[in-house]
């Protein structure tokens, strides 16, 4: 065991899928200069044929990887913020998502598409997004979204082995958070909930970053005798509907705690679910805690009030209980 | 201007209500829409805002009083316009007063639909926001009202919560759930209540009003009634004193039966049959035959029904209750037997659908067990007929002029003469002998 | 050369009667009149190099090389067709002939033509990859970013602009500031070759001469193909919308026919005997009918094969 931070993690992740396949490779925008420190090491092991800067081209690069994907490559493209995916949504959609299903199967699309989520840092509504959400309604895309650095390195390796398109959403907000990862190669499977707490009274269920909110809510609710259960989907695509439900129809009440805009969030889809579903198992209302639907200001008293928060899930799961 | 308040009725239901507790005392001054008192009425707790900012000049009716729907219970020195709470079925808006023009805050109008509607739902127009100009209540604010769980001004309830877990447990359990009290918050049913009801049907606490206390050295207790009792006494009185009852007694000889029963059980040692079962079989083919007996008293008219749908009264920890055989004369003795069975279980339990107990053709009643030779029995509307069955004993009888001894059993049967002439009484009641003593006919 | 031109010409009047008698669900895009510089680029292609096309996908794997059966079983969504029914007419895509799709998202598959000529390279292969596009492709995104990447590394591909004149009912000249598509080359420093798209034979020298320098490692190549198309955008869209005369139409027909202008040549001076060629005509002919006959006799495709062939191996990332 070595004690990792998430980029680390990130790192190691492509390293090891390098090494292990020389269809690997990396390119994006800045990637040979390492810029955040999760390509450290890779162009001298590997070459510059396999860690290339692109231009600032978000469709053509897009394109390009899918291209490429499609005729035995597995590109890893970074496009360091994620509201930079919006140039290539086109290419992600019509091209990534849609290709193997509209050909009938005769091919597929091994790209794993990463980007990070920086937010709540005075960086304005151009810069913060969270679009996860966005893409969940898209079929054909697989969607990550890491809670710690021992996930992070689980799920990118099982997105760079996986044969469809995946998109990693890496919150800067985990960065420096760390891990103890084991010596031995572990793979992350897609659609696999990971239960990071138990309880009995409440399920809370919360996306990447979230998951920390989430556990320090249920530290302080516990104080009053509520137990919580926090429930990490780790992928939004594919979604651990079974663990959600079996989690929901336990505790009867379900809170989801989700830093995307709350208009048809995964919060949002996730609640649906379990009142669709779990609703005769139901003891309260369900709650969704997320980001105000607003655009991100510059101002920090502006900006700061807008995400979810341990207080905000706090009063979320009272709400349930009331 | 004095207003006096009035207790409103919450719910169709509710006719009466007790008062549980005063928030404030006389004298005490009233914002309007703060809690003044908290009530409690057939199924739920309720907390009641004050209709009007102003003064608590009396409180009429104290804690713990239980007292119908209408009833003055404190009187109000109110500030601005009387308001429509404090008399909820009154048409008319009373006149505001020249104060209540500057009033901090005039009280809404509401529309005559929706005047009618917060009626019909037992909704305080009071706690409705409304939605048309200048904040007056439409009929669909009130529907809105009667619906949601929390009114605008956050506090009280007006219709009663059933957590999902709770009326999935109902419906399980076939429990009705207007038979439950609610422990969770504002009087929510919560899935424990549902549960636990099934084990002590008579939990409802008393809501008649209290007697003065007892004295100390008395030679008896005073044990309130339960909702059970009270629905008994309420049933049974009403039925002595509205339907005329006629009487008709038989003595049949059941050594037949007796006989009969015993091959059956032979044959089927695992689902026996019981004497009572062959009397509600006999009972539904008596009624087919006689159909003019089969039939239920209405003021419009008379119900003639084409099933026979047999009740028997089954001794309860609470009570008399009367589930039903439904279509009994169509159904095998074996078939009667199992579902009588289940009933009575259930019965015990408290278990039992309304539609279980609801309704019915005739009934039967046996004291038989008892070792009650004879004796007659109330009749329970809707019912036309009612059977009293009493123990099968060894009597002498005459046959073909020598004495012998048989089995007798003693039926006597009560109807509704509105509906049951005598002859046609005797007719059901000589058809009923014939099947209870050649119980072969049951099978034809 | 002939046989797949005549085959292109047939196919495309034959789908254009079955659309219009209803057999044909949704929209069809047929490519007569542009037979020549399909066939010119396609010949000019190993089976094993790659294609990227667009949304007048019928031609595009004929000239390749496919089989007509599967092409017109998907027209006629049945199971049986190249993409199990699933593309349709804007999609006909045969990955056995080196096809790596037909997309309608118009300009989308420039880039993605790039991405394969970066694949083969990275892999040693020695494949070349070639788009079709339009000229109102040419206008789009992606089409400076593809060029513009395949440029900088040098990527052996060929970019190939249809130039039929008509972005669905938008003439040419009034959306592009150049005369020429392929004077757009210079820009991304890579050379634009202009060349007759009716004549087959100058289209395979000019693409020829491109995949050769991209087989070389020394990059992708423009080619502006000027073509013409004599149906409308889609056929059986109903209304005139008016943007061309009938006499336009009729003009290119009669005298700048690509098939006409081929049979003419290689009778006149090559020597091909015209009873061959009509023989050709013929054995086509039952070529699209048996296509046909193959198609109407497939079943359709089951309700649930809709859930199909959206993830590959879902199964195996989720155990």
């Amino acid at each position: 065991m070595a004690s990792k931070t998430f980029l680390e993690a990130i790192r190691d992740a492509q390293y090891e899928e390098m090494a292990r396949d020389p269809a690997v490779f990396v390119m994006g925008e800045d990637v040979e200069s390492n810029m955040f420190g999760t390509f450290s090491g890779l162009m001298e092991e590997f070459g510059p044929d396999r860690g290339r800067n692109t231009p600032i081209a978000e469709a053509g690069m897009t394109g390009v990887a899918i291209g490429a994907a499609m005729v035995g490559m597995r590109p890893i493209v970074d496009y360091t913020m994620a509201p930079f995916l919006y140039p290539a949504f086109d290419q992600i959609i019509s091209m990534a998502a849609k290709t193997r299903y509209l050909y009938g199967g005769q091919s597929g699309v091994p790209v794993v598409l990463r980007s990070n989520m920086i937010y709540g840092n005075g960086n304005s509504a151009q810069h913060s997004d969270r679009p996860y959400s966005m893409f969940m309604n898209m079929p054909g895309l697989n969607i990550i979204v890491p809670s710690s650095a021992y996930e992070m390195k689980g799920l990118l390796k099982t997105a760079i082995r996986n044969n469809d398109p995946v998109l990693s959403f890496e919150d800067v907000a985990l960065w420096s958070s760390k891990s103890e990862i084991p010596e031995e190669e572990y793979l992350i499977p897609f659609g696999v909930a990971d239960i990071k707490r138990e309880g009995e009274d409440v399920t809370i269920f919360a996306i990447g970053a979230m998951v920390n909110l989430a556990l320090a809510a249920a530290e302080e609710l516990a104080k009053e005798g509520v137990s919580c259960e926090v429930v990490d989907p780790r992928t939004v695509a594919p979604l651990d509907r079974a663990a959600i439900l079996k989690s929901a129809r336990k505790t009867g009440r379900f809170v989801a705690v989700d830093c995307s805009f709350e208009a048809c969030s995964a919060a949002s889809e996730v609640c649906a679910l379990v009142a669709e579903q779990a609703f005769w198992d139901l003891r309260g209302p369900v709650k969704r805690v997320t980001t105000m639907n607003t655009h991100i200001p510059f101002s920090p008293p502006m900006e700061k009030q807008l995400y979810p928060s341990v207080e905000k899930v706090i009063d979320a799961v009272r709400y349930t209980l009331a | 201007m004095l207003i006096e308040f009035r207790l409103p009725q919450f719910g169709m239901g509710m006719s009466d209500g007790t008062i549980t507790k005063w928030f404030k005392a006389e004298g005490d001054l009233l914002v309007e829409g703060e809690t003044l008192l908290e009530i409690e009425a057939a199924k739920t707790t309720v907390e009641v805002p004050a209709p009007v900012g102003g003064r608590l000049k009396q409180i009429v009716v104290a804690a713990d009083m239980n007292v119908p729907v209408q009833t003055v219970i404190a009187l109000i020195e109110g500030e601005g316009a009387a308001n429509s709470d404090a008399t909820p079925l009154a048409e008319e808006a009373d006149v505001p007063t020249p104060a209540a023009e500057v009033a901090e805050a005039a009280k809404p109008k509401a529309t005559p639909l929706a005047r009618r509607a917060a009626e019909a739902n037992g909704v305080d127009l009071d706690s409705v926001q409304g939605s048309g100009p200048g904040g007056r209540i439409r009929r669909d604010d009130v529907h809105a009202a009667s619906d949601t769980c929390q009114a605008p001004d956050g506090g009280k309830r007006v219709s009663v919560q059933v957590e999902p877990r709770a009326r999935r447990a109902a419906r399980e359990l076939g429990i009705d759930l207007d038979r439950v009290t609610g422990s969770g918050p504002n009087g929510r049913i919560v899935e424990a209540d549902v549960r636990s009801w099934k084990l002590a049907p008579t939990a409802a606490p008393s809501t008649i009003p209290t007697p003065s206390p007892v004295a100390a050295g008395a030679t008896f207790k005073e044990v309130p009634h339960s909702k059970m009792r009270q629905i008994i006494a309420q049933r049974l009185t009403e039925s002595k004193q509205t339907v005329p009852h006629f009487y008709l007694t038989a003595h049949c000889e059941i050594d037949a039966l007796l006989a009969a029963r015993a091959r059956i059980n032979a044959a089927f040692p695992d689902e026996k049959v019981s004497v009572n079962d062959f009397v509600i079989k006999a009972v539904a083919s008596a009624l087919m035959k006689v159909p003019d007996a089969n039939v239920t008293w209405t003021d419009a008219a008379m119900q003639r029904h084409s099933v026979a749908d047999i009740a028997m009264a089954v001794a309860t920890e609470g009570g008399l209750i009367t589930p039903i055989v439904r279509g009994a004369e169509g159904k095998t003795l074996r078939t009667i037997a199992a579902e009588a069975k289940d009933l009575a279980g259930r019965a015990r339990n408290g278990g039992l659908s309304p539609r279980e107990y609801k309704g019915g053709s005739a009934s039967v009643s046996n004291l038989g067990m008892f070792g009650v030779e004879e004796f007659s029995a109330i009749i329970n509307p809707p019912h036309s007929c009612i059977f009293a069955v009493g123990a099968g004993l060894e009597k002498p009888v005459v046959r073909d002029g020598a004495l012998a001894v048989a089995t007798v059993m003693t039926v006597t049967l009560a109807v509704d003469h509105r509906a049951v002439d005598g002859a046609v009484a005797a007719l059901l009641l000589s058809r009923f002998k014939s099947f209870i003593e050649e119980p072969l006919s049951l099978l034809a | 050369m002939y046989r797949r031109m005549r085959r292109i010409r047939t196919f495309e009047d034959r789908a254009e009667e079955v659309h219009r008698n209803g057999e044909i669900p949704g929209t069809c895009h047929t490519s007569q009149g542009q037979e020549g510089e399909i066939v010119g680029a396609c010949m000019a292609l190993r089976l094993d190099d790659y294609m990227v096309g667009n949304h007048r996908s019928h031609g595009h794997p004929i000239g390749k090389g496919a089989k007509l059966d599967g092409l017109m079983a998907e027209l006629l969504a049945r199971k049986t067709g190249v993409c199990s029914g699933k593309g349709g007419s804007m999609h006909l895509a045969d990955f056995s002939v080196g096809s790596l799709g037909e997309t309608s998202i118009v300009g989308s598959g420039i880039p993605v033509a790039a991405g394969a000529a970066l694949g083969a390279k990275m892999q040693g292969l020695d494949r070349v990859s070639l788009c079709f596009f339009g000229d109102g492709a040419s206008n789009e995104g992606t089409f400076h970013e593809g060029i513009n990447m395949a440029a900088n590394w040098k990527l052996p591909v060929i970019f190939l602009c249809e130039n039929n004149g008509y972005a669905v009912s938008t003439p040419i000249g009034t959306t592009a500031a150049v005369e020429n598509i392929a004077d757009r080359a210079a820009g991304y420093g890579i050379p634009g070759v202009v060349v007759d798209g009716q004549d087959v034979l100058a289209v395979y020298e000019v693409v020829s001469e491109a995949v050769h320098r991209a087989r070389a490692g020394e990059g992708p190549t423009l080619v502006e193909a000027k073509t013409y198309r004599y149906l409308d955008h889609a056929a059986n869209m109903g209304r005139d919308l008016g943007y061309r005369t009938d006499d336009e139409v009729a003009q290119w027909r009669a005298t700048r026919d690509p098939i006409a202008l081929f049979d003419k040549r290689i009778t006149t001076d090559m020597g091909i005997k015209e009873a061959d060629l009509r023989e050709i005509d013929d054995e086509v002919l039952k070529e699209v009918d048996a296509a046909l006959d193959f198609a109407r006799s497939s079943p359709f495709p089951d309700a649930e094969e809709a859930f199909s062939d959206v993830y590959g191996d879902r199964l195996a990332a989720v155990a």
